[in-house]
């Protein structure tokens, strides 16, 4: 009865939309903020390239902090802030705000592993050829962990197609409410049904996207 | 004019700090010449690399004065430094390659640092890979090359920016003999053709005897002998260097040949160990000529240290002129030892 039904497809098509922006917007805002914090907390690390243990305690400690606040707290929590940020704190564009929020010092920590992983010796041996930090950086800590950050960026994208769906819950739109509102509410599991599916394919698709890129960037 | 030195370590001292306190180097004094292979050999753990190290200030030292060039490398500003650090050229034992790079952008690499605009950066890379002889392998990547292969890669690297010096921090290790000589046979040909400074540190002997003009032989943090290599080679003052030695010339007999001397029966048993000069004279033939022996050769070992050959035989008389034959023989330079027991 659904599959000829407009109206429904209609609806899923926007929530897929509304699920894709603020998936996007997000994982868009988690890396910009993410990176360079995962950088600094990497260098400032005893023994690395700027060893700083203060720099390296605090920010260590504000990233496992904002990792310990449940995703559905911090969205509850942070309205005041949200409406200050985007002018309202209902709907897809608000969601986007504790989405962000949330991934940051997730991809933060995930920048951090793949920054480790670069082999030590090549960081000395830049340093034997008189690399600065920034040179270190940006020319051989970011392009040698560029295919394991891809995968970083992958799983931070996935894991808040996850969120987004709890977002759904507070008005924030997307697939998750559309579970809710047509799937639970009204009884319609044909509904709730195919919006997994959806979410599925999505998960699928995003990650086998990273994957291929990730290992296209691999030279190991 | 004399020769001048190019590095000098002056009363060095380094110290790891930590739980255990650990002295890395102890009083070194060392100086290297311009122009030469320097050799640095010592056990895992003896401080050979931390000493290469404080060269370029990858390790800083904690007491005492490091001269490159003239420049006390300790007192350079930070900016300073990474400016000097150009002009000394490394490799490293596992080659830390950047594996994103391809073989071209790796050699690119120190000049990109530098700031050396591309079109120069283009043709300095395939002249560095002519003489490193990877010109086919430009496009690869370093993950697609054999160890050798990868070490040319890190010499090639090494040299971009023209550096004077060239320190290998066990170059060789990861690599199998064959290899081993071919990458220096590539040192050598890069000391000669450009006057570059080499600095090895190594624990194997032969890599030493193979191509370095003089050695230090590393101990505990502490420099416990230094010399031209065919002295120390050949006349080694402490145990350690003797330790080392044996793993290049075999002074001894070995326990197989031992095993089958000792059934033979009759005659005397002579272990002759010869150096240098005496070599070019046919002793043997004069031994058998002028003395009423026969002579029986058991077993023998001949090897070269640049144009110096030395060796050791060991030998079988019969005949009523043993003694006379003997005496010939220490008169002739060689060093001569009756052994009854082997």
């Amino acid at each position: 009865m659904m599959f000829n039904n407009p109206m429904i497809w209609n609806a899923l098509k926007t929530a897929l939309l509304e699920t894709l922006y603020m998936v996007g917007v997000s994982t868009f805002f988690a890396v910009l903020f993410g990176l360079p914090l995962g950088i600094l907390l990497t260098i400032t690390s005893p023994g690395h390239i700027k060893p700083n243990k203060l720099i390296n305690t605090v920010l260590g400690a504000v990233v496992n902090l904002g990792r310990s606040i449940p995703f559905i707290i911090l969205m509850v929590a942070i309205i005041n802030f949200t409406r200050w940020l985007v002018g309202t704190s209902i709907g897809t564009t608000a969601a986007i705000v504790p989405l962000s929020i949330s991934a940051t010092p997730f991809f933060a920590r995930v920048t951090e592993q793949s920054l480790r992983e670069v082999d030590k010796g090549v960081i000395e041996a830049a340093e034997a050829m008189g690399a600065t930090t920034l040179q270190i950086i940006f020319k051989v800590l970011l392009p040698e962990a560029l295919s394991s950050l891809v995968l970083g960026v992958t799983i931070t994208a996935v894991n808040l197609i996850g969120y987004s769906a709890m977002a759904g819950a507070i008005g924030g739109g997307g697939l998750g409410d559309l579970a809710i509102r047509y799937g639970y509410q009204r009884f319609r599991p044909d509904i709730m049904i195919i919006t997994v599916i959806v979410l599925v394919i999505l998960v699928q698709g995003v990650q086998t996207v990273g994957s291929f890129i990730a290992n296209r960037l691999d030279h190991k | 004019m004399g020769v001048i030195f190019l590095i000098r370590f002056e009363n060095v001292t380094k110290i790891y700090k930590g739980e255990n306190e650990v002295v890395a180097l102890k009083n070194i004094d060392l100086t290297i010449n311009d122009g030469e292979i320097f050799g640095i050999i010592g056990l895992s753990g003896a401080g050979k690399s931390t000493l290469v190290r404080c060269i370029n200030l990858l390790e800083t030292p904690d007491e005492g004065r490091v001269l490159v060039d003239g420049v006390d490398m300790m007192n350079l500003t930070r900016r300073e430094l990474r400016q000097h650090r150009k002009s000394i050229g490394m490799i490293f034992q596992h080659f830390n390659l950047l594996s994103s790079r391809t073989v071209a952008e790796n050699v690119a690499f120190p000049l990109e640092l530098s700031g050396v605009p591309k079109r120069q950066r283009i043709k300095k890379v395939r002249d560095l890979l002519e003489l490193v002889g990877l010109s086919d392998k430009a496009r690869a990547y370093p993950s697609q090359l054999s160890g050798g292969q990868k070490q040319r890669v890190g010499i090639a690297r090494a040299l971009a920016n023209d550096q004077k010096i060239l320190l290998c921090d066990e170059a060789t290790s990861a690599l199998d003999p064959q290899t081993t000589m071919s990458i220096l046979e590539l040192l050598k040909k890069i000391n000669r053709e450009r006057g570059i400074t080499v600095v090895i540190i190594t624990h194997e002997m032969h890599v030493i005897k193979e191509i370095c003009d003089r050695v230090a032989v590393i101990e505990d943090g502490r420099i416990i002998e230094t010399g031209i290599v065919e002295d120390v080679l050949l006349n080694p003052t402490t145990e350690t260097a003797r330790t080392f030695l044996k793993t290049v010339i075999k002074s001894e007999v070995p326990p197989e040949v031992a095993a089958r001397l000792k059934e033979s029966n009759g005659g005397e048993l002579l272990q002759v160990t010869f150096l240098g000069g005496s070599t070019g004279e046919p002793i043997i033939n004069e031994v058998v000529k002028n003395f009423d022996v026969v002579v029986n050769i058991l077993y023998g070992n001949i090897d070269q240290i640049h144009d110096i050959t030395f060796g050791m035989l060991v030998l079988k008389l019969t005949g009523p002129q043993r003694k006379q034959a003997k005496a010939f023989l220490e008169e002739k330079g060689l060093k001569v030892k009756v052994i009854d027991d082997v």
